[in-house]
Protein backbone atom coordinates (compact mmCIF):
# COMPACT_ATOMS: atom_id res chain seq x y z
CA UNK A 1 0.00 0.00 0.00
CA UNK A 2 1.16 3.16 -1.06
CA UNK A 3 2.50 5.55 2.14
CA UNK A 4 -0.90 8.38 2.58
CA UNK A 5 1.76 11.30 2.47
CA UNK A 6 4.02 11.18 -0.36
CA UNK A 7 2.52 8.37 -2.30
CA UNK A 8 5.76 6.08 -2.00
CA UNK A 9 5.23 2.82 -2.59
CA UNK A 10 8.47 0.30 -3.32
CA UNK A 11 9.30 -1.59 -0.47
CA UNK A 12 12.74 0.11 -0.10
CA UNK A 13 11.11 3.05 1.12
CA UNK A 14 9.50 1.27 4.36
CA UNK A 15 10.90 -0.70 7.28
CA UNK A 16 8.91 -2.04 10.64
CA UNK A 17 9.68 -0.45 13.78
CA UNK A 18 7.55 -1.44 17.14
CA UNK A 19 5.17 -2.80 15.19
CA UNK A 20 4.34 -0.11 12.96
CA UNK A 21 5.20 0.40 9.06
CA UNK A 22 7.26 3.52 8.64
CA UNK A 23 7.92 5.29 5.47
CA UNK A 24 11.32 6.41 4.85
CA UNK A 25 10.80 9.21 3.12
CA UNK A 26 8.44 10.89 5.27
CA UNK A 27 10.31 10.12 8.51
CA UNK A 28 13.12 13.57 8.73
CA UNK A 29 10.15 15.51 8.07
CA UNK A 30 7.29 14.14 10.70
CA UNK A 31 9.94 14.87 13.29
CA UNK A 32 10.91 18.26 13.00
CA UNK A 33 8.97 21.39 14.39
CA UNK A 34 7.43 23.81 12.72
CA UNK A 35 9.37 27.00 11.90
CA UNK A 36 7.06 30.55 12.82
CA UNK A 37 7.46 33.20 10.45
CA UNK A 38 7.34 37.06 11.74
CA UNK A 39 5.67 39.56 9.51
CA UNK A 40 6.66 43.17 9.17
CA UNK A 41 7.04 45.36 11.91
CA UNK A 42 5.37 48.69 9.82
CA UNK A 43 2.93 49.13 6.97
CA UNK A 44 4.91 48.09 3.39
CA UNK A 45 5.13 51.31 0.52
CA UNK A 46 4.78 49.76 -3.02
CA UNK A 47 7.91 48.04 -4.15
CA UNK A 48 11.11 50.30 -5.23
CA UNK A 49 11.70 49.33 -8.62
CA UNK A 50 13.89 51.37 -10.79
CA UNK A 51 11.49 51.50 -13.87
CA UNK A 52 7.69 51.34 -13.84
CA UNK A 53 5.54 48.40 -14.53
CA UNK A 54 3.95 47.84 -18.25
CA UNK A 55 0.48 47.83 -18.42
CA UNK A 56 0.21 44.77 -18.58
CA UNK A 57 2.10 43.95 -15.94
CA UNK A 58 -0.23 46.45 -13.84
CA UNK A 59 -3.46 44.78 -15.23
CA UNK A 60 -1.83 41.35 -14.05
CA UNK A 61 -0.99 42.49 -10.63
CA UNK A 62 -4.13 44.20 -10.22
CA UNK A 63 -5.92 40.62 -10.44
CA UNK A 64 -3.82 38.90 -8.22
CA UNK A 65 -4.35 41.62 -5.84
CA UNK A 66 -7.91 41.47 -5.90
CA UNK A 67 -8.41 37.45 -6.51
CA UNK A 68 -9.67 35.61 -3.34
CA UNK A 69 -9.86 32.09 -4.71
CA UNK A 70 -7.16 29.82 -3.05
CA UNK A 71 -5.31 28.66 -5.97
CA UNK A 72 -4.05 31.50 -8.60
CA UNK A 73 -2.12 29.91 -11.94
CA UNK A 74 0.24 32.85 -13.18
CA UNK A 75 1.04 31.98 -16.77
CA UNK A 76 3.73 34.44 -18.18
CA UNK A 77 6.14 33.87 -20.76
CA UNK A 78 10.05 33.89 -20.01
CA UNK A 79 11.27 37.46 -18.85
CA UNK A 80 7.46 38.54 -18.81
CA UNK A 81 8.28 40.00 -15.62
CA UNK A 82 6.51 37.61 -13.19
CA UNK A 83 8.00 38.79 -10.09
CA UNK A 84 7.73 42.33 -9.86
CA UNK A 85 4.17 41.28 -10.93
CA UNK A 86 3.90 39.16 -7.77
CA UNK A 87 5.73 42.26 -5.68
CA UNK A 88 2.28 44.37 -5.47
CA UNK A 89 0.47 41.25 -4.58
CA UNK A 90 3.24 40.10 -1.84
CA UNK A 91 3.19 43.60 -0.30
CA UNK A 92 -0.83 43.80 -0.26
CA UNK A 93 -0.85 40.69 1.66
CA UNK A 94 1.82 41.10 3.89
CA UNK A 95 -0.04 44.56 5.02
CA UNK A 96 -3.05 42.58 5.49
CA UNK A 97 -1.26 40.73 8.49
CA UNK A 98 -0.85 37.55 6.17
CA UNK A 99 2.56 35.52 6.19
CA UNK A 100 3.99 35.16 3.06
CA UNK A 101 6.12 32.47 1.80
CA UNK A 102 7.91 31.77 -1.88
CA UNK A 103 8.70 28.35 -3.02
CA UNK A 104 10.95 27.38 -5.61
CA UNK A 105 12.58 24.24 -6.95
CA UNK A 106 15.86 25.36 -7.75
CA UNK A 107 18.40 26.58 -5.06
CA UNK A 108 20.71 29.22 -7.42
CA UNK A 109 16.84 30.55 -8.22
CA UNK A 110 16.53 31.55 -4.58
CA UNK A 111 19.51 32.86 -3.12
CA UNK A 112 19.46 35.26 -6.68
CA UNK A 113 15.60 36.05 -5.98
CA UNK A 114 16.65 36.45 -2.57
CA UNK A 115 19.14 39.35 -3.18
CA UNK A 116 16.95 41.20 -5.67
CA UNK A 117 13.82 40.91 -3.12
CA UNK A 118 15.86 42.28 -0.52
CA UNK A 119 16.79 45.61 -2.41
CA UNK A 120 12.70 46.41 -3.94
CA UNK A 121 11.29 45.53 -0.31
CA UNK A 122 13.83 47.22 2.15
CA UNK A 123 11.11 47.44 4.74
CA UNK A 124 10.95 43.54 4.81
CA UNK A 125 13.43 41.11 5.83
CA UNK A 126 13.69 38.62 3.13
CA UNK A 127 15.48 35.78 3.73
CA UNK A 128 16.79 32.41 1.45
CA UNK A 129 16.16 28.89 3.21
CA UNK A 130 18.06 26.11 1.17
CA UNK A 131 21.33 23.72 1.09
CA UNK A 132 23.68 25.60 3.00
CA UNK A 133 21.33 28.53 4.13
CA UNK A 134 19.86 27.11 7.07
CA UNK A 135 21.01 29.03 10.34
CA UNK A 136 18.15 31.73 10.01
CA UNK A 137 14.43 30.17 9.33
CA UNK A 138 12.22 32.84 10.31
CA UNK A 139 11.73 36.25 8.59
CA UNK A 140 9.28 38.33 7.04
CA UNK A 141 9.67 36.66 3.67
CA UNK A 142 10.68 33.56 3.09
CA UNK A 143 12.44 32.12 0.57
CA UNK A 144 12.89 28.41 0.10
CA UNK A 145 13.70 25.27 -1.94
CA UNK A 146 10.69 22.95 -2.04
CA UNK A 147 13.16 20.45 -0.28
CA UNK A 148 12.96 22.49 2.36
CA UNK A 149 9.09 23.11 2.79
CA UNK A 150 9.40 19.94 5.72
CA UNK A 151 9.97 22.88 8.13
CA UNK A 152 7.64 25.33 7.32
CA UNK A 153 4.11 23.14 7.66
CA UNK A 154 0.99 25.54 7.47
CA UNK A 155 3.00 28.22 8.41
CA UNK A 156 2.50 31.25 5.10
CA UNK A 157 -1.30 32.37 4.61
CA UNK A 158 -0.09 32.76 1.10
CA UNK A 159 2.51 30.78 -0.77
CA UNK A 160 3.94 31.79 -3.84
CA UNK A 161 5.38 28.84 -5.89
CA UNK A 162 7.62 29.89 -8.33
CA UNK A 163 8.39 27.17 -11.59
CA UNK A 164 6.40 24.81 -11.03
CA UNK A 165 6.97 22.41 -13.84
CA UNK A 166 10.76 22.72 -12.82
CA UNK A 167 12.64 19.61 -11.31
CA UNK A 168 12.99 18.19 -9.06
CA UNK A 169 9.67 19.44 -8.23
CA UNK A 170 7.55 18.11 -10.95
CA UNK A 171 6.39 14.42 -10.83
CA UNK A 172 7.46 14.45 -6.71
CA UNK A 173 4.60 13.19 -4.62
CA UNK A 174 6.79 13.90 -1.54
CA UNK A 175 7.55 17.33 -2.16
CA UNK A 176 3.78 18.21 -3.90
CA UNK A 177 2.61 16.71 -0.28
CA UNK A 178 5.16 18.83 1.52
CA UNK A 179 3.71 22.03 -0.46
CA UNK A 180 0.17 21.53 0.02
CA UNK A 181 0.74 21.48 3.89
CA UNK A 182 2.53 24.83 3.79
CA UNK A 183 -0.90 27.39 2.76
CA UNK A 184 -3.80 28.03 4.40
CA UNK A 185 -5.46 30.27 2.59
CA UNK A 186 -3.75 30.91 -1.19
CA UNK A 187 -1.20 29.61 -3.47
CA UNK A 188 0.30 31.59 -6.63
CA UNK A 189 1.94 29.01 -8.94
CA UNK A 190 3.97 30.80 -11.57
CA UNK A 191 5.61 29.23 -14.81
CA UNK A 192 6.22 30.16 -18.27
CA UNK A 193 5.42 26.30 -19.83
CA UNK A 194 2.63 24.68 -17.07
CA UNK A 195 2.53 20.94 -17.85
CA UNK A 196 -0.66 19.51 -19.36
CA UNK A 197 -1.35 17.33 -16.09
CA UNK A 198 -1.72 20.87 -14.20
CA UNK A 199 -3.73 22.96 -16.63
CA UNK A 200 -6.91 20.57 -16.83
CA UNK A 201 -6.80 20.60 -13.05
CA UNK A 202 -6.73 24.39 -13.70
CA UNK A 203 -9.79 24.09 -15.43
CA UNK A 204 -11.09 20.47 -13.35
CA UNK A 205 -10.94 22.89 -10.31
CA UNK A 206 -11.37 26.24 -11.60
CA UNK A 207 -8.37 27.72 -10.61
CA UNK A 208 -7.78 31.48 -11.16
CA UNK A 209 -6.24 32.03 -14.46
CA UNK A 210 -4.04 34.95 -15.26
CA UNK A 211 -1.59 34.98 -18.17
CA UNK A 212 0.73 37.51 -19.72
CA UNK A 213 1.94 36.95 -23.21
CA UNK A 214 4.04 40.28 -23.50
CA UNK A 215 7.15 40.97 -22.29
CA UNK A 216 8.37 44.53 -21.22
CA UNK A 217 10.97 45.13 -23.86
CA UNK A 218 7.80 44.83 -26.16
CA UNK A 219 9.83 43.09 -28.44
CA UNK A 220 8.71 38.75 -29.48
CA UNK A 221 10.20 36.43 -27.68
CA UNK A 222 13.22 35.20 -29.88
CA UNK A 223 12.47 32.31 -31.78
CA UNK A 224 14.92 29.31 -32.02
CA UNK A 225 16.88 28.58 -34.73
CA UNK A 226 17.30 24.42 -35.58
CA UNK A 227 20.26 23.70 -36.94
CA UNK A 228 19.96 19.90 -38.01
CA UNK A 229 23.79 18.33 -38.66
CA UNK A 230 25.93 14.90 -38.64
CA UNK A 231 26.18 14.24 -35.18
CA UNK A 232 30.22 14.50 -35.41
CA UNK A 233 29.68 18.25 -36.83
CA UNK A 234 27.68 19.33 -34.08
CA UNK A 235 30.89 20.86 -32.23
CA UNK A 236 32.14 21.98 -35.42
CA UNK A 237 29.21 23.78 -36.27
CA UNK A 238 28.78 25.49 -32.42
CA UNK A 239 32.49 26.83 -32.95
CA UNK A 240 31.50 28.28 -35.92
CA UNK A 241 28.38 30.19 -34.56
CA UNK A 242 30.37 31.53 -31.76
CA UNK A 243 31.67 34.60 -32.46
CA UNK A 244 33.91 36.75 -30.31
CA UNK A 245 31.46 39.47 -29.10
CA UNK A 246 28.76 39.49 -26.18
CA UNK A 247 28.61 36.48 -23.92
CA UNK A 248 27.22 33.10 -24.93
CA UNK A 249 25.83 30.47 -22.79
CA UNK A 250 25.69 26.55 -24.06
CA UNK A 251 23.52 24.32 -22.87
CA UNK A 252 24.50 20.86 -23.15
CA UNK A 253 22.54 17.53 -21.87
CA UNK A 254 25.27 15.83 -19.27
CA UNK A 255 27.56 17.31 -17.06
CA UNK A 256 31.29 15.15 -18.14
CA UNK A 257 30.10 16.87 -21.68
CA UNK A 258 29.84 20.15 -19.91
CA UNK A 259 33.39 19.05 -18.65
CA UNK A 260 34.81 18.43 -22.11
CA UNK A 261 33.17 20.97 -24.08
CA UNK A 262 34.61 23.95 -21.55
CA UNK A 263 38.43 22.07 -21.83
CA UNK A 264 37.99 22.66 -25.54
CA UNK A 265 36.46 26.19 -25.52
CA UNK A 266 38.88 26.60 -22.13
CA UNK A 267 35.66 28.92 -20.29
CA UNK A 268 34.04 27.88 -16.90
CA UNK A 269 31.19 25.34 -16.81
CA UNK A 270 28.70 25.16 -14.05
CA UNK A 271 26.68 22.14 -13.17
CA UNK A 272 25.38 21.02 -10.13
CA UNK A 273 28.30 19.31 -9.10
CA UNK A 274 30.48 22.38 -9.73
CA UNK A 275 31.30 23.41 -6.57
CA UNK A 276 31.76 27.21 -6.91
CA UNK A 277 28.58 28.28 -8.37
CA UNK A 278 27.62 31.99 -6.92
CA UNK A 279 31.34 33.07 -8.05
CA UNK A 280 31.47 30.97 -11.87
CA UNK A 281 28.28 32.88 -12.10
CA UNK A 282 29.75 36.49 -10.91
CA UNK A 283 33.13 36.18 -13.22
CA UNK A 284 30.13 35.75 -16.18
CA UNK A 285 28.21 38.28 -15.39
CA UNK A 286 30.91 40.48 -14.70
CA UNK A 287 32.55 39.94 -18.49
CA UNK A 288 31.43 42.15 -21.58
CA UNK A 289 32.77 38.65 -23.94
CA UNK A 290 32.27 35.26 -21.71
CA UNK A 291 31.53 31.83 -22.75
CA UNK A 292 29.60 29.67 -20.35
CA UNK A 293 28.98 25.69 -20.82
CA UNK A 294 26.08 24.48 -18.42
CA UNK A 295 23.66 22.06 -17.98
CA UNK A 296 19.91 22.75 -17.31
CA UNK A 297 20.88 24.06 -13.77
CA UNK A 298 20.76 27.92 -15.38
CA UNK A 299 17.48 26.83 -17.82
CA UNK A 300 15.19 29.24 -15.46
CA UNK A 301 15.43 31.94 -13.16
CA UNK A 302 18.67 33.26 -14.16
CA UNK A 303 18.80 36.75 -15.67
CA UNK A 304 21.47 37.86 -18.04
CA UNK A 305 22.10 40.98 -19.72
CA UNK A 306 22.69 40.81 -23.88
CA UNK A 307 23.26 37.18 -23.89
CA UNK A 308 23.10 34.33 -26.74
CA UNK A 309 22.13 30.91 -26.52
CA UNK A 310 23.54 27.50 -27.82
CA UNK A 311 21.59 24.10 -26.87
CA UNK A 312 24.06 21.95 -28.21
CA UNK A 313 22.28 18.47 -28.95
CA UNK A 314 19.13 19.83 -28.16
CA UNK A 315 16.64 16.00 -29.34
CA UNK A 316 18.55 15.23 -25.98
CA UNK A 317 15.85 13.55 -23.87
CA UNK A 318 17.31 15.86 -21.15
CA UNK A 319 15.74 18.73 -22.98
CA UNK A 320 11.97 18.07 -22.53
CA UNK A 321 9.86 20.81 -24.10
CA UNK A 322 9.54 23.41 -21.27
CA UNK A 323 13.41 23.06 -20.85
CA UNK A 324 13.80 24.43 -24.23
CA UNK A 325 11.56 27.14 -23.90
CA UNK A 326 12.73 28.30 -20.62
CA UNK A 327 16.66 27.86 -22.51
CA UNK A 328 15.21 30.52 -25.12
CA UNK A 329 13.84 32.59 -23.05
CA UNK A 330 17.19 33.73 -21.24
CA UNK A 331 17.57 35.74 -24.57
CA UNK A 332 16.23 39.50 -24.64
CA UNK A 333 15.02 39.96 -21.14
CA UNK A 334 16.71 43.35 -20.30
CA UNK A 335 15.40 46.45 -22.13
CA UNK A 336 18.74 47.22 -23.37
CA UNK A 337 19.32 44.29 -25.11
CA UNK A 338 15.74 42.94 -25.64
CA UNK A 339 17.40 40.83 -28.73
CA UNK A 340 19.33 37.91 -29.40
CA UNK A 341 20.33 35.18 -30.79
CA UNK A 342 19.01 30.94 -30.27
CA UNK A 343 20.57 28.32 -31.53
CA UNK A 344 19.50 24.97 -31.46
CA UNK A 345 21.86 22.43 -32.99
CA UNK A 346 20.82 18.57 -33.52
CA UNK A 347 21.07 15.65 -34.94
CA UNK A 348 17.88 14.46 -34.84
CA UNK A 349 14.78 14.91 -35.71
CA UNK A 350 12.67 16.04 -31.95
CA UNK A 351 9.35 16.44 -31.62
CA UNK A 352 10.17 18.45 -28.37
CA UNK A 353 12.05 20.88 -30.14
CA UNK A 354 9.60 21.38 -32.94
CA UNK A 355 6.63 21.76 -29.86
CA UNK A 356 8.74 24.61 -28.25
CA UNK A 357 9.47 26.39 -31.53
CA UNK A 358 5.38 26.19 -32.39
CA UNK A 359 4.94 27.06 -28.31
CA UNK A 360 6.93 30.43 -28.98
CA UNK A 361 5.75 31.48 -32.56
CA UNK A 362 2.31 30.64 -30.43
CA UNK A 363 3.01 33.03 -27.68
CA UNK A 364 4.33 35.64 -30.24
CA UNK A 365 1.43 35.56 -32.37
CA UNK A 366 -1.32 35.92 -29.27
CA UNK A 367 1.11 38.94 -27.35
CA UNK A 368 2.02 40.98 -31.08
CA UNK A 369 -0.34 39.02 -33.53
CA UNK A 370 2.43 38.44 -35.65
CA UNK B 1 28.81 -10.45 -1.57
CA UNK B 2 26.76 -8.02 0.22
CA UNK B 3 23.31 -10.06 -0.80
CA UNK B 4 24.73 -12.05 2.37
CA UNK B 5 23.76 -9.51 4.61
CA UNK B 6 21.74 -6.85 2.99
CA UNK B 7 18.73 -7.48 0.74
CA UNK B 8 19.13 -6.17 -2.94
CA UNK B 9 18.11 -2.18 -3.03
CA UNK B 10 16.82 -0.68 -5.96
CA UNK B 11 17.31 3.07 -4.30
CA UNK B 12 20.39 4.49 -2.27
CA UNK B 13 20.00 3.64 1.38
CA UNK B 14 20.87 6.73 2.38
CA UNK B 15 19.62 9.52 -0.39
CA UNK B 16 16.68 7.05 -1.58
CA UNK B 17 17.70 7.71 -5.16
CA UNK B 18 16.66 5.18 -7.67
CA UNK B 19 20.02 2.96 -8.68
CA UNK B 20 20.94 2.43 -11.85
CA UNK B 21 20.12 -1.12 -12.10
CA UNK B 22 22.35 -2.13 -15.38
CA UNK B 23 22.93 -6.19 -16.85
CA UNK B 24 25.91 -5.99 -14.24
CA UNK B 25 24.71 -4.65 -11.53
CA UNK B 26 24.77 -8.64 -9.71
CA UNK B 27 28.27 -8.22 -9.70
CA UNK B 28 28.79 -4.86 -8.09
CA UNK B 29 29.57 -5.17 -4.95
CA UNK B 30 27.90 -1.89 -3.36
CA UNK B 31 24.74 -1.32 -5.56
CA UNK B 32 22.79 -0.27 -2.40
CA UNK B 33 24.40 3.22 -2.51
CA UNK B 34 24.24 5.58 -4.83
CA UNK B 35 27.74 6.51 -6.47
CA UNK B 36 27.80 10.34 -4.90
CA UNK B 37 27.49 8.24 -1.14
CA UNK B 38 29.64 5.65 -2.56
CA UNK B 39 32.49 7.74 -2.96
CA UNK B 40 31.90 9.35 0.72
CA UNK B 41 31.30 5.95 2.42
CA UNK B 42 33.62 3.34 1.04
CA UNK B 43 37.15 4.06 2.73
CA UNK B 44 40.31 2.70 4.53
CA UNK B 45 40.49 1.90 7.58
CA UNK B 46 43.06 4.97 9.47
CA UNK B 47 44.62 5.69 12.70
CA UNK B 48 45.42 8.08 15.07
CA UNK B 49 46.81 8.80 18.23
CA UNK B 50 44.05 9.79 21.54
CA UNK B 51 46.14 10.91 24.44
CA UNK B 52 48.52 7.97 23.99
CA UNK B 53 45.88 5.24 23.00
CA UNK B 54 45.62 4.65 19.20
CA UNK B 55 42.60 4.87 17.76
CA UNK B 56 41.64 3.31 14.71
CA UNK B 57 38.86 5.16 12.48
CA UNK B 58 37.05 5.45 9.34
CA UNK B 59 35.49 9.10 8.59
CA UNK B 60 35.97 12.67 9.39
CA UNK B 61 33.07 13.93 11.17
CA UNK B 62 31.90 15.92 8.93
CA UNK B 63 27.97 17.83 8.69
CA UNK B 64 27.54 14.89 6.01
CA UNK B 65 28.35 11.98 8.43
CA UNK B 66 26.99 13.76 11.13
CA UNK B 67 23.58 13.92 9.84
CA UNK B 68 23.57 10.26 8.43
CA UNK B 69 24.26 9.43 12.10
CA UNK B 70 21.93 11.98 13.68
CA UNK B 71 18.77 10.27 10.96
CA UNK B 72 19.54 6.89 11.83
CA UNK B 73 20.05 7.28 15.70
CA UNK B 74 17.93 9.86 17.03
CA UNK B 75 15.25 9.84 13.67
CA UNK B 76 15.32 5.63 14.17
CA UNK B 77 16.26 5.50 10.63
CA UNK B 78 17.21 1.77 11.11
CA UNK B 79 17.63 0.74 7.42
CA UNK B 80 20.08 3.36 8.18
CA UNK B 81 22.45 0.58 9.26
CA UNK B 82 23.84 -0.66 6.45
CA UNK B 83 25.79 2.28 6.09
CA UNK B 84 27.59 2.67 8.99
CA UNK B 85 29.86 -0.63 8.71
CA UNK B 86 28.66 -2.55 5.60
CA UNK B 87 30.56 -0.32 3.13
CA UNK B 88 33.96 -0.87 4.58
CA UNK B 89 33.01 -4.16 5.86
CA UNK B 90 36.48 -5.89 4.03
CA UNK B 91 38.78 -3.52 6.07
CA UNK B 92 36.83 -4.06 9.44
CA UNK B 93 36.85 -7.56 9.11
CA UNK B 94 40.79 -7.87 8.32
CA UNK B 95 41.14 -4.93 10.97
CA UNK B 96 39.20 -7.85 13.89
CA UNK B 97 40.57 -10.41 12.83
CA UNK B 98 38.25 -12.60 14.81
CA UNK B 99 38.71 -11.06 18.07
CA UNK B 100 36.07 -10.19 20.32
CA UNK B 101 33.50 -7.18 19.37
CA UNK B 102 32.62 -4.76 22.32
CA UNK B 103 31.06 -1.55 21.45
CA UNK B 104 31.00 1.61 24.30
CA UNK B 105 27.37 1.29 25.80
CA UNK B 106 24.38 4.04 25.46
CA UNK B 107 22.21 4.77 28.65
CA UNK B 108 19.59 2.58 29.45
CA UNK B 109 17.36 4.77 29.49
CA UNK B 110 18.20 6.41 25.88
CA UNK B 111 18.43 2.07 24.50
CA UNK B 112 14.93 1.98 25.69
CA UNK B 113 13.93 4.54 24.11
CA UNK B 114 15.18 3.82 20.93
CA UNK B 115 13.80 -0.13 21.19
CA UNK B 116 17.59 -0.96 19.53
CA UNK B 117 21.09 -0.45 19.72
CA UNK B 118 22.23 1.19 17.37
CA UNK B 119 26.05 -0.01 16.81
CA UNK B 120 24.64 -3.00 17.35
CA UNK B 121 22.20 -3.17 14.86
CA UNK B 122 25.05 -1.49 12.46
CA UNK B 123 27.45 -4.49 13.49
CA UNK B 124 24.85 -7.27 12.45
CA UNK B 125 24.09 -5.97 9.54
CA UNK B 126 27.55 -7.25 8.34
CA UNK B 127 27.18 -10.29 10.20
CA UNK B 128 29.18 -9.22 12.67
CA UNK B 129 27.95 -10.36 16.73
CA UNK B 130 29.31 -8.16 19.57
CA UNK B 131 30.00 -9.02 23.47
CA UNK B 132 27.60 -6.07 25.30
CA UNK B 133 29.77 -6.71 28.61
CA UNK B 134 29.74 -2.91 28.92
CA UNK B 135 27.50 -0.60 31.11
CA UNK B 136 27.04 2.82 31.03
CA UNK B 137 26.30 4.38 34.97
CA UNK B 138 23.50 6.99 35.22
CA UNK B 139 20.66 7.70 32.82
CA UNK B 140 21.03 11.21 31.32
CA UNK B 141 21.53 11.49 27.82
CA UNK B 142 25.47 12.27 26.68
CA UNK B 143 25.23 15.16 24.02
CA UNK B 144 23.40 17.17 26.99
CA UNK B 145 26.41 17.30 29.01
CA UNK B 146 29.13 19.55 29.19
CA UNK B 147 32.59 18.13 28.21
CA UNK B 148 33.22 18.31 31.88
CA UNK B 149 30.46 16.51 33.17
CA UNK B 150 31.14 14.19 29.78
CA UNK B 151 34.08 13.12 31.78
CA UNK B 152 32.65 12.13 35.08
CA UNK B 153 30.54 9.47 33.27
CA UNK B 154 31.21 5.91 34.55
CA UNK B 155 31.76 2.92 32.84
CA UNK B 156 31.40 -0.86 34.48
CA UNK B 157 31.87 -4.51 33.37
CA UNK B 158 28.86 -6.71 33.78
CA UNK B 159 28.81 -10.99 33.73
CA UNK B 160 29.16 -10.89 29.39
CA UNK B 161 32.75 -10.01 30.36
CA UNK B 162 33.34 -13.70 31.52
CA UNK B 163 33.30 -15.44 28.13
CA UNK B 164 35.79 -12.43 26.64
CA UNK B 165 39.04 -13.43 25.71
CA UNK B 166 42.31 -11.54 26.42
CA UNK B 167 42.56 -9.78 22.98
CA UNK B 168 39.32 -7.82 22.00
CA UNK B 169 38.21 -4.84 20.15
CA UNK B 170 36.16 -1.88 21.17
CA UNK B 171 34.01 0.02 18.89
CA UNK B 172 32.07 3.08 18.71
CA UNK B 173 30.35 5.50 16.23
CA UNK B 174 31.68 8.73 17.23
CA UNK B 175 34.42 10.12 19.15
CA UNK B 176 34.29 13.44 19.87
CA UNK B 177 36.31 14.65 23.05
CA UNK B 178 37.31 11.33 23.53
CA UNK B 179 36.28 10.03 26.93
CA UNK B 180 33.65 7.76 26.76
CA UNK B 181 36.14 5.50 24.18
CA UNK B 182 39.13 5.97 26.34
CA UNK B 183 36.98 5.29 30.31
CA UNK B 184 36.03 1.80 28.37
CA UNK B 185 39.38 0.89 26.83
CA UNK B 186 41.18 1.93 30.31
CA UNK B 187 38.73 -0.21 32.12
CA UNK B 188 39.33 -2.88 30.26
CA UNK B 189 42.64 -2.96 30.26
CA UNK B 190 42.80 -2.38 33.95
CA UNK B 191 41.57 -5.45 33.89
CA UNK B 192 43.94 -7.23 31.97
CA UNK B 193 42.80 -7.24 28.41
CA UNK B 194 44.63 -6.05 25.43
CA UNK B 195 42.63 -3.72 23.65
CA UNK B 196 42.60 -2.26 20.12
CA UNK B 197 39.82 0.97 19.02
CA UNK B 198 37.62 1.50 16.33
CA UNK B 199 35.32 4.13 15.71
CA UNK B 200 33.03 4.97 12.90
CA UNK B 201 33.59 8.42 12.79
CA UNK B 202 36.44 11.09 14.76
CA UNK B 203 36.27 14.88 14.75
CA UNK B 204 39.01 16.54 13.21
CA UNK B 205 40.73 17.95 15.79
CA UNK B 206 41.88 14.20 16.71
CA UNK B 207 43.02 14.08 13.02
CA UNK B 208 45.04 17.06 12.50
CA UNK B 209 47.08 16.87 15.66
CA UNK B 210 48.16 13.41 16.10
CA UNK B 211 48.10 12.07 12.41
CA UNK B 212 50.32 8.45 12.59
Amino acid sequence: MPCPNCKAHHPDFFFHYQGNVICRQCLSVATLEPVSVTLPKEHLEDACLSFELTPKQKEVSKALKESSSRHIMLEAVCGAGKTECVLEFIIDRLNKKQKVGWAIPRRQVVLELCERLQKVIPQCTVIAVCEGYTQVLSADLVLFTTHQAFRYPQSFDVLILDEVDAFPYRGNALLEHLISQTYKRQCVMMSATIPYDLKKRMSMENWTHITCYERPTRHPLMVPQLIRTFRIMMFLKMIQLLPSEAKWLIFVPTHSMAKWISLLLRCDSLTSKSKEKESIIQRFISKDKALLVCTTILERGVTFKNVHVIVLMAHHHVFSEASLTQIAGRVGRSIEYPKGKVFFISSQDSEEVNACIQNINNANIIAYGA
Amino acid sequence: MYTKHQQRQHHCLWCLTPLDTHDFSFMIRHDYLCEDHQGVLITPIKSTMITNVKVHYFHEYTPQIASLLFRYKEHYDIPLAGCIFLPVIKSLKKWINHRPILIVPSSLKKTQQRGFIPLKRALSVCGLECIEALEKEGTQDQKKKSKHYRQTTQFRLNSNSDALCKSIVLIDDVCTTGHSLLTCAKLLESFGYHVECCVFAIHSSWINKYLV
